[in-house]
C-alpha cells in the first residue's frame, strides 16, 4: 500500500479533494476545494462531510453514498449537489475510496464540463442518424430498382422462350417460314431490349431487333456487318467459354458485360444467351447503366458515412482530451515558471528548464490534437493565399533536404480567402514534410496556388460552390497505392515507420481546412508521386495587414486587469502571473461576477476566458465594451467549443491569447495590448 | 415455510437461540448492513435477516410499483416472512424506515411481535408548521429526488462501486462485496420516494407492542426532536440516546448499537 500523500502535496492537486474520517468528518480539504466552495479551512475542517451539500445530497450522503462506501469500498461518478459558503448550488461528479484506516478519499470534478462533451455527443449521434436515415432511403430506392430490373429479366427469359419456339417453327418449315418469319420480326422488334441471333463459329450477327441497333446508335446496314465481340467487350471472355456448355443447360446463361456503342460510350448491360439448334445463339440484353450507377453511388455513399463517423468520434474524443489536458499544461508551466524565476541553486534551474521544455512539446502536442479535433480558436483573416505562400517559402526550405528542390507556382491575381494564416502555413509545412519523406534521392516538389472556379469530380466540393483558391502540393516521390491512399487521412496512420511521425500530420491538415470551410483531397498511384490539392472558399473582402505593420513595440505599462475565469486553478495561476507583473487583478469567476466587480472599480484591461458559466466571456467582453468603449479585450481559451471563429464575435480590436500560455508570453501580450 | 417468500426476499436465517430477532434494512440498503450486528444476537436468538423486494438480492422481478408504492407493501413483506417462517413473538430490529414498517406490521398483527426496536427512526421527515421538525423542506426531499433521477439516468457509472474492488481491504469477502447495496436504481428512487414523503404520525397512537427509540446524536436525517416526538407518541416506548452520530449506528457503532438493544432486551420477560 502506498503512503498517502501529506496535506502539503494535497494542496497542490488542482482537482477538490476531500479526506473524511471514520465519523465522515472532513479531515482535510485541499485548496482547490475551498477555492470551489469559497470556504475558510476553518469553516470546512472538522465538520460532517454532509453539511458541505445541498439538503438533498445530505440525505442522499448519510442514508446511501456513505453506508455504501463503507460496505463496497468505493464509488464512482456520483452524482451530488455542493452547496457553496454564498448558498449557490455546483453540480458536482464524486469519486470516493475507502481507505484501511476508516478514512475517505474523495475527489469531486465540476459537472459543467462533462455535460457539455455530452451534449456535443448527443449532437453528433443525431447527425449520424439522419445521415443513416437518408442511406437507408437510399437503400430502398435501390431495392426497388433491383425489384424491377428482376421483372425484366424474368420477362426476358419468357420472351426468349417464345422467341424459341418461334425460331423452332421456322426451321421446321420453309412455307410456314415465310409467313412466321414475319411474325418472329414484328415481334423481336417490338421487345424492350436488344436482340440478336448470332453465329457461333464467327460472331456473325444473323438477325437482330431495331432496339440492338438504335440503343447501340448503329444503322440497321452499319450493324449487319458488326460480329459481336465488336460491341460486347466482355463477349470473349464471358460468353466465349460459356459456349460448349450452352447446350446442356436448358435456361440458358445470364451474365453482366458492357457494350460499346458507336460513339465509344460504354453501356452496363445484362445479357442472356440460350443455344439454338443450328449453331446459333440466341442472345438477348437490357441496359442495366442506371442501376449500376445507383448501386456505386450507394456503396460510395456508405463508405463515405462510415468514414465521416469514425472521424467525429476520433475527433471528439481527441479534442475533449486535449482540452482538459490543456488546462492541466497551463497549471504545470505556469508554476515551474514561476520556480524558474526564483532563487534556485544551478541544478535546479535545469532540472525546472527541463519540466517547462517537456510543457512545451506537451503543449505543441495539445495544439496538434485540438486541431484534428477541430476546437482549435481559429483567428481567421481575410489573407493572400499566395503572399501567405511566398512568406512560408524560407521555412518550408528548412524543412527538405538539399537535394529536394522546392519550386513554386503563384497565380496573380489571386482571390482573397479568409482563413487563418499560421494554420495555412502549418498545413503547408505538413505537406511539403510528408512531400519530402516521399522523396527517395533527388526530387521536386512543386507549390501552386491559383484560383480555380469549379472544383474537380471527387474533391468532395460541393458542385454548386465556389469560387476557391487552390494550394497544391506535387511530389515526385514513391507515390501511395489506393490502399495507402485510402487511409492517409486517418489520425495515426503512418508510413513511416516507428519513431518516423506521430500519423497526426495529415488528420491535423484535413482539420484545419475543414475547420476553414474548405477541401482536401490527394492523388497519387506508386511510382507517380503524389498531388495533394486543398480548396479555401474565395471572399470578397479587404486584406488584411502583414500582422508585422500590426505590432508597433510599446514600453510596458502596469494597470488594473479584470480577470474573469471559472477554472479556479488557472485562474489563481493567471492572477498571480498577473500581480507579479506588476498588476493590479480584479478577480472574478464568471461573466456576472466579472460585471458585479467591475461596476465600482477602475478596469484598465479585461481578461477572460471563453465559457463560463452564468455569462460567457465574449458577451461579456461586449457589454464591458458598451458601458466603457474602447476597454482593451484580451481573450484566453483552451477552445472554444462552438463558438470556434472567434475573431468574428468578439468586439473590435480584441486580440486572443490560446492556452495553455506560458506567464512571459501573458505578460509581453498585455504589455502591447495596453500600451498600444 | 415457503420457499418461493425465502427466494423472494433473500431470506437468511442463523444463530442457536429460538426465540426470533428480525431484522429489517433501511432505505438504500440491504440486509448486509446489520453484519457488524447481528453475530453478537446469534448463541441467544434466532436472526432472522432478509431483504425487501427490489433491494439486495431479492427477486426484483416480484417487484410491482403499485405493492411497494406505500410503506405498507413493505409491512407485506416483512408479515410475509414472519408467516414463512411461522415465527411468534417476534423482536422486530428495524433501521429507519424500517421502524415505520414494523408500526404498520404491528398495528396489523400486533399478536405477532413481542418488541420493536427502532433504529434511527421518523415518522416524517418533512417539516409541518408550527409545532412538527421532521429536519427536512419538501424542496430538500424534491432535491433528493431530482439528484437520485440524475445518478439513474445520467450517471450509469455509479452502478460501478460494487464491481469495483478495493485492493485495501482484503478481509471483505469479495462476493459480499460485489453485491453490497446493489440495487435497481429505478427501485431505489422510488422506495426513496415513498420513504422521505410518508406521514406516519396518525399511526403511531395504534401501536400497542412495547418500544425501544435508538437516537443517535447529530442524526441530520432523524433529529432528537424527532426521538423526541415519538416517545411522546408511542404508549410503551424507551428512548436511548446513543453517542454515535449520523444515520447508521449498526454500522458506524455497532458495539454501542448492540449494547444498547441487549440491555433493553435484558429487561424483557
Amino acid at each position: 500500500m502506498s503512503r498517502p500523500p501529506d496535506d502539503a502535496t494535497l494542496d497542490l492537486v488542482p482537482s477538490p479533494f476531500l479526506r473524511l474520517g471514520r465519523e465522515s468528518e472532513v479531515l482535510h480539504a485541499n485548496a482547490a476545494l475551498l477555492a470551489l466552495g469559497g470556504w475558510r479551512r476553518d469553516e470546512v475542517v472538522g465538520r460532517p462531510v454532509h453539511t458541505l451539500f445541498a439538503p438533498g445530497a445530505r440525505i442522499f450522503l448519510q442514508t446511501h453514498l456513505l453506508p455504501l462506501l463503507r460496505g463496497a469500498g468505493s464509488a464512482e461518478e456520483v452524482f451530488l449537489i455542493l452547496r457553496t459558503r454564498s448558498g449557490e448550488d455546483m453540480d458536482v461528479l464524486a469519486h470516493a475510496v475507502l481507505r484501511a484506516d476508516g478514512t475517505i478519499d474523495c475527489s469531486l470534478m465540476r459537472v459543467r464540463e462533462r455535460r457539455r462533451y455530452e451534449d456535443d455527443l448527443r449532437r453528433e449521434r443525431q447527425v449520424a442518424e439522419e445521415a443513416r436515415g437518408e442511406l437507408e432511403l437510399q437503400t430502398e430506392e435501390l431495392l426497388e430498382a433491383n425489384r424491377q430490373l428482376e421483372e425484366q429479366a424474368a420477362e426476358m427469359e419468357r420472351q426468349a422462350a417464345e422467341m424459341e419456339e418461334m425460331v423452332e417453327a421456322l426451321q421446321e418449315s420453309d412455307e410456314a417460314a415465310r409467313s412466321s418469319e414475319a411474325r418472329f420480326r414484328a415481334a423481336m422488334d417490338a421487345m424492350p431490349g436488344g436482340i440478336a441471333i448470332v453465329n457461333a463459329a464467327d460472331g456473325s450477327l444473323v438477325m437482330f431487333n431495331d432496339t440492338a441497333c438504335a440503343h447501340l446508335g448503329y444503322t440497321h446496314e452499319e450493324f449487319a456487318a458488326l460480329r459481336i465481340f465488336d460491341f460486347d467487350l466482355e463477349w470473349n471472355a464471358r460468353a466465349q467459354p460459356e459456349l460448349r456448355r450452352l447446350h446442356s443447360s436448358p435456361d440458358g446463361v445470364q451474365f453482366r458485360s458492357r457494350h460499346r456503342t458507336r460513339g465509344g460510350q460504354v453501356q452496363d448491360v445484362l445479357v442472356s444467351l440460350r443455344a439454338l439448334h443450328d449453331g446459333h445463339i440466341y442472345v438477348v440484353w437490357f441496359d442495366i447503366t442506371k442501376q449500376v450507377r445507383a448501386e456505386s453511388e450507394r456503396q460510395s455513399l456508405e463508405e463515405q458515412l462510415r468514414q465521416a463517423q469514425k472521424m467525429e468520434s476520433v475527433g471528439r474524443l481527441a479534442g475533449g482530451v486535449a482540452h482538459d489536458f490543456n488546462n492541466l499544461l497551463m497549471v504545470i508551466q505556469g508554476y515551474a515558471a514561476l520556480l524558474a524565476r526564483g532563487r534556485l541553486a544551478p541544478a535546479e534551474q535545469a532540472q525546472v528548464a527541463e519540466i517547462l521544455k517537456a510543457a512545451d512539446r506537451a503543449s505543441s502536442l495539445t495544439r496538434q490534437l485540438l486541431a484534428y479535433g477541430r476546437k482549435q480558436a481559429l483567428r481567421p483573416e481575410v489573407l493572400d493565399l499566395g503572399q501567405t505562400v511566398a512568406r512560408a517559402g524560407g521555412m518550408l526550405r528548412r524543412l527538405v533536404r538539399e537535394d529536394v528542390e522546392i519550386r513554386y507556382g503563384i497565380g496573380s491575381p489571386l482571390w482573397p480567402t479568409r482563413a487563418d494564416p499560421h494554420q495555412i502555413g502549418q498545413v503547408l509545412m505538413n505537406l511539403v514534410i510528408n512531400a519530402s519523406d516521399a522523396i527517395r534521392g533527388p526530387g521536386v516538389i512543386e507549390v501552386r496556388v491559383r484560383n480555380v472556379s469549379a472544383p474537380p469530380e471527387g474533391s468532395g466540393a460541393p458542385a454548386g460552390g465556389g469560387p476557391w483558391v487552390a494550394i497544391e502540393v506535387r511530389d515526385t516521390g514513391c507515390g501511395m497505392d489506393a490502399t495507402t491512399l485510402a487511409v492517409a487521412f486517418e489520425p495515426f496512420f503512418t508510413t513511416k515507420g516507428l519513431g518516423g511521425g506521430t500519423g497526426l500530420g495529415l488528420s491535423v491538415v484535413q482539420g484545419i481546412v475543414e475547420q476553414s470551410s474548405g477541401h482536401i483531397w490527394a492523388e497519387s498511384e506508386p511510382g507517380r508521386g503524389t498531388t495533394f490539392t486543398v480548396l479555401l472558399p474565395a471572399v470578397e473582402g479587404a486584406l488584411a495587414l502583414p500582422a508585422d505593420a500590426m505590432a508597433a513595440h510599446v514600453p510596458p505599462s502596469a494597470g488594473t486587469v479584470l480577470l474573469a475565469e471559472d477554472d479556479d486553478a488557472v485562474r489563481s495561476l493567471v492572477a498571480l502571473v498577473l500581480r507579479d507583473g506588476g498588476y493590479t487583478v480584479l478577480e472574478a469567476r464568471d461573466g456576472e461576477d466579472a460585471l458585479r466587480v467591475a461596476a465600482s472599480r477602475q478596469v484598465d484591461l479585461l481578461l477572460t476566458d471563453v465559457v463560463m458559466p452564468r455569462l460567457g466571456g465574449v458577451p461579456l467582453a461586449h457589454q464591458l465594451r458598451r458601458e466603457r468603449p474602447g476597454l482593451p479585450v484580451v481573450v484566453m481559451s483552451g477552445y472554444a467549443g462552438d463558438a470556434l471563429n472567434i475573431g468574428e464575435e468578439l468586439p473590435p480590436g480584441a486580440t486572443f491569447v490560446g492556452k495553455p500560455v506560458n506567464p512571459d508570453a501573458l505578460l509581453r501580450h498585455l504589455k502591447d495590448v495596453i500600451g498600444g | 415455510m415457503h420457499p418461493d417468500i425465502r427466494t423472494r426476499n433473500n431470506v437468511l436465517v442463523a444463530g442457536r437461540g429460538t426465540r426470533p430477532m428480525v431484522f429489517a434494512h433501511g432505505f438504500g440498503c440491504d440486509q448486509n448492513m446489520w453484519r457488524a450486528v447481528t453475530p453478537a444476537f446469534e448463541d441467544d436468538y434466532q436472526v432472522v435477516t432478509f431483504d425487501y423486494v427490489g433491494s439486495g438480492r431479492s427477486d426484483v422481478a416480484a417487484y410491482s410499483a403499485d405493492r411497494y408504492g406505500s410503506l405498507n407493501g413493505y409491512a407485506q413483506d416483512l408479515l410475509d416472512v414472519c408467516h414463512a417462517l411461522e415465527l411468534r413473538d417476534v423482536i422486530l430490529v428495524g433501521h429507519s424506515v424500517s421502524s415505520m414498517v414494523g408500526v404498520l406490521a404491528s398495528i396489523r398483527e400486533p399478536g405477532l411481535f413481542s418488541r420493536l426496536v427502532m433504529v434511527a427512526p421518523s415518522p416524517r421527515y418533512i417539516n409541518d408548521e408550527p409545532d412538527y421538525v421532521g429536519g427536512f423542506e419538501r424542496r430538500d426531499i424534491e432535491g433528493l429526488i431530482e439528484m437520485m433521477s440524475q445518478n439513474h439516468h445520467g450517471w450509469a457509472n455509479f452502478l460501478a462501486p460494487v464491481v469495483m474492488r478495493n485492493e485495501d481491504r482484503p478481509g471483505l469477502a469479495e462476493e459480499l462485496e460485489a453485491s453490497f447495496c446493489a440495487a435497481d436504481p429505478e427501485i431505489t428512487r422510488r422506495f426513496a420516494e415513498v420513504t422521505f414523503y410518508s406521514d406516519n404520525r396518525a399511526d403511531l397512537p395504534h401501536v400497542t407492542v412495547p418500544s425501544l427509540l435508538l437516537q443517535c446524536s447529530d442524526d441530520l436525517v432523524a433529529p432528537a426532536e424527532v426521538g423526541d416526538f415519538l416517545h411522546r407518541s408511542l404508549a410503551g416506548s424507551t428512548l436511548v440516546h446513543l453517542k454515535a452520530t449520523g444515520h447508521c449506528p449498526h454500522m458506524s457503532h455497532p458495539e454501542e448499537t448492540v449494547a444498547a438493544i441487549r440491555a433493553y432486551l435484558a429487561t424483557v420477560p
